[in-house]
């Protein structure tokens, strides 16, 4: 591997790229703060209105943050997926994972009425929506793996991921041919992702549970490099597979899970930025890519906010539709320019 | 020094291999030595891949026991047997993103630190064995980009990077034509002569084997006979692995003929 150090400039970029998109995303709202407020109120906690001050801090901070912790850990986790499944096309949402969070997602907001004999504690609260949507991945992530070992053939894993997509569609129309219509409003506006109306308590939870998904996966860098041989080569050179396969896994389903508990289902983050970072940085060492997922991840969220806020309009668009528009046509691009999809 | 034999790196002892419910080899035995070039030989699907996996732990006999310097194989823990036994697979590499120095240097795994740097030993090995089998102008090619010998080679640059005292290979030399048959299987010679490590491959090309090997292990499902290859020719053990109707052993020539 070439030696870490040699990446310092295209990381120093990236570091730069994300202050500079953070800056951009908190000075752009449907209240328009001048530039150099923002700025005077980041670098020296002045800021001439008081509104400005409230805007900044109770809205524009903790969302940028969510930005940044949502899109760092989205990509991570795909990465992650790509490695472990071998599969240049894995990532949280193509392969059911996110549907399985929507799906423990819909459960809870919708179901709680449904079954209120006996899930009657009424505590449909961001933490019980939290670890919800998490089991819901994880348990998804393990079927998935389940088949993985059994069947070699990629497409095959696909297929199924479309399969919990179909599956949780229908469970979802059934529950909420049931529910009430409130409740429906509020899985539906859940669905279409939303990094807004985050408070800070929300953003430190967030924040704890994404800092323990990176650390798992900076610990498995080095096996995941050896999964790049395939498993066998990794057997042969020391890894645990089991146990190995195990951190993955509640890594991924930590990250993918409690973002989208959070931000609601995100789509081509964690499929599209693995394979930017790859093209940035020609490497597959993870040494280098998780650290490079991280930041391109956050940056582009930052971005994408950055759209979905249309600049000085009170509309806000979902931000599922705004990673789907352009992470689309990124994986097009790449599928097309290189022929074939290498992880 | 001592003229004693020296000690076997790697033998079996009665073992059955197979799995969990069919037996596809029993009462397998042999003894190998360092500097020593082994080959597997058999007919397809005889399970000559099955008994690689084996001696490599990546599934376990269904009898007897396999000894790696004289210690079962089952009490060694996967990372003490990292540093044990390299092996390269059918297989190759899952992913073809990598470069070959990258590839190669994942050979040194179980020697590096918790996230994996290479240390300045390990970038001497690495380019010792980039050396050795001559892939300097490779280095930095993706592995897309190899044809299927440079890729083969890649991989048996992978395990000596490793550098474990046993190397298994199952069948180095598919899609290859003679000439780069030959010469993975010379290279495998001299490094087994040089650098004192046990070589053990799959193959069906037994006449070149019979040429090249120290020692062969011919499978069959009841009794697979184990030894020099002259010896082995010497007891005609060659004489029955096809049907004579079909294909005949010339025991003066050391080939198989077309029976006319």
């Amino acid at each position: 591997m070439k030696k870490t150090g040699s990446y310092r400039i295209p990381f120093i970029f990236l570091l730069l790229a994300l202050s500079l998109s953070f800056v951009l995303n908190i000075s752009f709202g449907s209240v328009s703060i001048p530039f150099t407020q923002v700025l005077s109120e980041l670098f020296s906690g002045k800021i001439e209105n008081e509104s400005w001050n409230y805007i900044l801090w109770s809205y524009r901070l903790p969302k940028a943050l969510t930005a940044i912790l949502s899109g760092g850990g989205l990509a991570l986790s795909g990465l992650l997926m790509q490695t472990l499944f071998r599969n240049p096309l894995a990532g949280p949402f193509v392969l059911g994972i996110s549907s399985g969070a929507s799906l423990g997602a819909a459960l809870l907001i919708m179901g709680s009425s449904i079954f209120s004999g006996i899930l009657s504690f009424g505590l449909i609260n961001t933490i019980s929506l939290a670890i919800a949507a998490s089991a819901g991945s994880f348990l998804v992530l393990l079927v998935v793996l389940a088949v993985a070992t059994r069947v070699k053939d990629t497409m095959a894993l696909l297929i199924i991921g479309l399969m919990f997509g179909s599956i949780t569609a229908a469970i979802v129309s059934v529950l909420s041919y049931f529910t009430t219509s409130e409740e429906l409003q509020r899985y539906v506006y859940w669905s279409f992702g939303s990094l807004g109306d985050v408070s800070w308590s929300q953003v430190s939870l967030l924040s704890g549970i994404v800092i323990i998904g990176i650390a798992l996966s900076i610990a498995s860098i080095k096996t995941l490099n050896a999964l790049l041989l395939g498993e066998n080569y990794a057997k042969s050179l020391g890894v645990q597979l089991q146990k190995s396969r195990y951190i993955i896994i509640i890594a991924t389903a930590l990250l993918a899970g409690s973002i989208t508990a959070f931000a609601g289902p995100i789509a081509f983050v964690g499929l599209a930025v693995p394979h930017l970072a790859r093209q940035l940085f020609n490497t597959t060492n993870h040494q280098v890519l998780v650290p490079a997922v991280l930041l391109c991840g956050a940056i582009l969220m930052l971005l994408c906010d950055l759209i979905a806020q249309i600049p000085s309009s009170a509309n806000v668009l979902p931000i599922n539709a705004i990673t789907s528009i352009i992470g689309a046509p990124v994986v097009i691009w790449l599928l097309t320019r290189k022929q074939k999809m290498l992880f | 020094m001592s003229k004693a034999k020296p000690h076997t790196t790697l033998s079996a002892k009665n073992i059955s291999i197979g799995y969990k419910d069919k037996v596809v080899v029993q009462h397998i035995n042999f003894e190998v030595y360092p500097s020593e070039l082994v080959a597997i030989v058999g007919i397809n699907g005889v399970g000559k891949s099955t008994l690689l996996r084996t001696l490599a732990n990546l599934q376990r006999p269904l009898a007897g026991e396999i000894l790696l310097k004289s210690k079962s194989l089952e009490h060694y823990t996967t990372t003490a047997l990292a540093s044990e036994i390299s092996i390269v697979l059918t297989e190759p590499s899952a992913s073809k993103n990598l470069t070959v120095y990258e590839l190669i240097a994942l050979g040194r795994q179980p020697y590096t630190n918790w996230i994996g740097s290479l240390s300045e030993e390990d970038e001497a090995k690495i380019t010792e064995v980039i050396t050795m089998l001559q892939l300097e102008e490779l280095k930095h090619q993706k592995c897309f980009e190899l044809s299927d010998g440079q890729l083969q080679r890649v991989m048996i640059a992978r395990a000596l990077a490793q550098d474990t005292d046993i190397i298994l290979l199952d069948e180095p030399t598919t899609h290859l034509d003679i000439y780069h048959k030959v010469q993975i299987l010379k290279l495998l010679k001299n490094i087994a002569r040089e650098t004192g490590k046990t070589i053990v491959f799959t193959s069906h090309e037994i006449e070149m084997s019979l040429q090249l090997c120290d020692q062969m292990l011919l499978l069959k499902p009841t009794s697979s006979p184990f030894g020099k290859p002259k010896e082995l020719i010497a007891k005609g053990s060659f004489n029955d692995l096809f049907p004579r109707d079909t294909v005949s052993f010339d025991a003066q020539t050391e080939t198989f003929r077309i029976t006319k």
